[in-house]
């Protein structure tokens, strides 16, 4: 498995070779959503990783208003990158600038939310043979990598360790509160209205980004990581310690203690949706499929009810009078009842003779229907 | 003489507020089917309601784009060809797409023109010729940019371009917030947001490490930090106009037939009288922004419409209806002969009560309820929610016009 991580000021040469680093991201204050080197720390790290035999990719992730584009390209294409061997990026634009570049690419799916084989295929089709990696969205459970990657033949790069962003805007949303002493100023925030505590908030020059209370862990799953085929491993080491970076990378070798690792990192974890995605469970609950209507004998809705008289409906469908010998009623909570109208009235109080969409018709009161029942022609035993 | 106008794009939420919007003068609606939306838990349309929807607003000159916006995971493209192979037989005018992965599959599987939904957060010219180049015709850019970066994405990538120009707002880059997801369980990519950036949070500069949080109650700042104040775009509609802006859209599909049918009235009305004019030196522009405050809506921003959305753009308040007018409910049947109109109620009124009527052209105009009576002839005191009640007849009262009540302040 191979190990990614960021570039970290306090590490030296001999901690990347030692502990078997694959690839070092640059991720800088203007590039990157919430990376700290800044053009001169830049410089000295690619002095640093001019002895490093592995890759070294530099993270362009913010994503660009056009109006800004052209002094990043500017800034960018004034940097000394000889040493950069791929470029992360996550903004289409930007994907499109490596493209016409003929840069090697990192295609970031991350924090994009692509999470079917063919959205990833078609934008990898788009780089042609100038997208090298993706890294695959932590949204996806283990089974749902499985089947993307199969499809893929391309290397890829899952979280193992790293905080979770939730939520990414160009808008300042601390310094109104807080002030603006520095361009990062980073805050935690509890819900007053759900019992989440602990959001670690940032803002910096890009905007303002909330994670999740409780940061991504998945190095104790390496087995079931290998058998999914992702094939290298980040972790996320910008808000980390270097000592605890180092722990951190010994995820695969056999004296690793995930529990104690995990004891000593500074927020409490989670495997997220590794295991299983089930975010679309609630959804069937979020409305009344009764109360829909289903098929061509639809008559139309309930709009109203007065006991002991009638019962106005709403035509959804041309009809004559005739057509309505015998009515279906399902309620919103599901019962089904048949009635025979043996009068149909129209709003003035006449005989309904024909009528069609947006007309309203009265026929007499039944007990226990109620308002948005759905009515239908009963054609089964007419 | 003709000028360049652009297209006033409505939501429908339902078959009824389609026939709303459309009758108060959008171009086109959107709207959703019961799947592939980001709106869940709105009514949406089956299969009928779309067909019904689409002929209805066809015969009005008005069209229809359907939004398949969610971003899919493999098990949500199970019933997805079977969907689009209807709605192209039905004439849906196009869909409106967020997953590259949905863009191939339609491509491939129908003729179906292909909008691309602001969930994709195109900014720049080069995402826009990205996205072009995926069979793309038209981009709902972000709502972070602005109508100067849209003039040059129409011009260099060669694409149609549509902005909102009014409504709610994420506070997030669209696609890129899942606070939902991981608080809620509820995948805000595929139609679970639980709007939790409208919340109230408690934020403190202490950090959010294990034990570092010393939950010093005095020291929290609370706040709606994350909740922005809704898009009014109504002031600079000319530059929309001048900057040649393909079509302005309006947010809320979840939202009541009286906001769709005033919104769509207002902006229908300014948009004439510019085309009609080329200025809007004209006190319609108070009438409409007037219009606009009527209905039940946070704080109006411009965003970042013209400059980038700064503090003043944040809506710290606890949600709330600000109750300048109520909805009263909408004029379903309307007989002269008989002397009375049917009116679907949505709130309580008494007889005596003067309301106004929003008709689909002109003036607002105030009407005297002089009896109230159920449809069975009995005289009410007072009307409830959900029921139909016949009141006076008045000229120019149309079948689907709104009526509103102004409250006391």
């Amino acid at each position: 498995m191979k190990k990614v991580i960021y570039f970290d000021k306090e590490m030296s040469i001999e901690d990347i070779k030692s502990l078997g680093i694959n690839e070092v991201i640059l991720s800088t204050s203007y590039f990157s959503r919430f990376g700290k080197l800044s053009k001169n720390d830049l410089d000295n790290a690619l002095n640093i990783l001019n002895d490093f035999s592995g890759i070294v990719s530099f993270e362009w992730d913010v994503l660009v208003r056009d109006s800004l584009f052209d002094e990043m390209i500017h800034q960018f294409e004034s940097l000394d990158l000889k040493r950069v061997d791929a470029l992360r990026v996550l903004d289409p634009g930007v994907y499109q600038y490596a493209i016409e570049k003929n840069w090697d690419i990192f295609l970031m799916l991350d924090s994009g939310p692509f999470h079917n084989p063919l959205a990833i295929k078609s934008f990898i089709g788009l780089g042609k043979d100038l997208v090298k990696k993706i890294v695959v969205s932590i949204e996806l459970d283990q089974l749902e990598l499985k089947e993307i990657i199969d499809q893929l033949n391309i290397d890829t790069e899952y979280l193992g360790y790293g905080r979770i962003l939730l939520f990414y805007t160009p808008r300042n949303l601390v310094t109104p509160l807080f002030g603006n002493e520095d361009k990062w100023i980073e805050v935690s925030a509890n819900s007053e209205e759900s019992p989440h505590k602990g959001f670690p908030v940032v803002e910096n020059i890009h905007g303002t980004f909330m994670f999740n209370p409780k940061d991504h862990f998945v190095l104790e799953f390496l087995d079931d990581i290998n058998d999914i085929g992702i094939n290298e491993i980040r972790i996320d080491n910008r808000f980390l310690s270097h000592e605890l970076t180092k722990e951190l990378l010994k995820f695969d070798d056999k004296e690793f203690n995930p529990k104690d690792v995990k004891s000593a990192l500074p927020r409490n974890v989670i495997r997220g949706f590794f295991h299983k995605n089930k975010s679309d469970a609630l959804f069937k609950k979020l409305k009344n499929y009764r109360i829909m209507r289903q098929d061509k004998d639809y008559l139309g809705q309930v709009i109203e009810v007065e006991k002991d008289h009638h019962i106005g409906i709403y035509l959804r469908n041309e009809v004559d009078a005739n057509s309505i010998r015998k009515v279906l009623l399902v309620t919103p909570e599901g019962k089904e009842k048949s009635a025979t109208p043996h009068q149909i009235k129209d709003f003035c109080g006449d005989d309904f003779v024909n009528g069609g969409y947006g007309d309203i018709i009265f026929i007499p009161h039944i007990s226990g229907i109620s308002v948005k029942t759905n009515v239908y022609l009963d054609i089964s035993n007419t | 003489m003709s000028r360049f106008m652009p297209e006033l794009l409505a939501p429908a939420g339902s078959l009824d507020k389609l026939i709303v919007a459309v009758l108060y003068g959008a171009d086109a609606v959107y709207l959703g089917g019961q799947k592939f939306g980001l709106r869940q838990a709105a009514e949406n349309f089956t299969r009928e309601e779309l067909k019904e929807g689409v002929d209805f607003a066809h015969q009005h000159n008005s069209k229809v784009f359907v939004v398949l916006n969610s971003y899919f995971h493999q098990k949500d493209f199970d019933s997805l060809k079977d969907f689009l192979l209807y709605i192209e037989s039905i004439k849906v005018d196009a869909v409106i797409v967020s997953d590259p992965g949905v863009i191939q599959f339609i491509s491939e599987h129908t003729n179906l023109e292909i909008h691309l939904s602001t969930q994709a957060s195109c900014l720049n010219v080069r995402a826009a010729k990205l996205w072009k180049s995926l069979g793309v015709t038209r981009v709902v850019l972000g709502r972070e940019a602005s109508i100067e970066d849209a003039a040059r994405i129409k011009k260099e990538a060669g694409l149609e371009v549509e902005m909102f120009v009014h409504g709610s707002m994420c506070m997030a880059y669209s696609g890129h917030c899942v606070i939902s997801n991981y608080t809620q369980g509820r995948d805000s990519n595929r139609g679970g947001c639980a709007h939790s950036c409208r919340f109230e949070y408690s934020l403190s500069k202490d950090s959010a490490d294990k034990g570092k949080d010393k939950e010093d109650l005095e020291k929290r700042k609370h706040s709606f930090f994350m909740s922005s104040k809704d898009l009014e775009g109504i002031r600079v509609l000319d530059k929309f106009i001048e900057s040649e802006i393909d079509s302005l859209k309006v947010e809320g599909r979840m939202k009541s037939h009286l906001y769709a049918g005033t919104i769509s009235k207002v902006y229908r009305e300014a948009l004439d009288y510019y085309e009609e004019n080329g200025h809007f030196l004209s006190d319609n522009m108070s009438n409409w922004e007037s219009e606009l405050r009527k209905i039940t809506h946070r704080a109006y921003t411009e965003a970042s419409l013209i400059s980038p959305a700064d503090d003043s753009s944040i809506y710290d308040e606890r949600e709330h209806e600000d109750g300048l007018y109520t909805s009263i409910g909408s004029i379903r049947e309307v007989s002269k002969s008989h002397g009375f109109m049917l009116l679907e109620v949505k709130s309580y009124f008494h007889p005596g009560e003067i309301l106004e009527v929003l008709p689909f052209k002109g003036v607002p105009f105030e009407i005297e309820v002089t009896f109230v009576k159920s449809v069975s002839d009995k005289n009410l005191e007072k009307t409830k929610p959900g029921t139909l009640v016949k009141i006076p007849y008045y000229e120019g009262v149309e079948r689907f016009n709104l009526v509103r009540r102004r409250n006391l302040q």
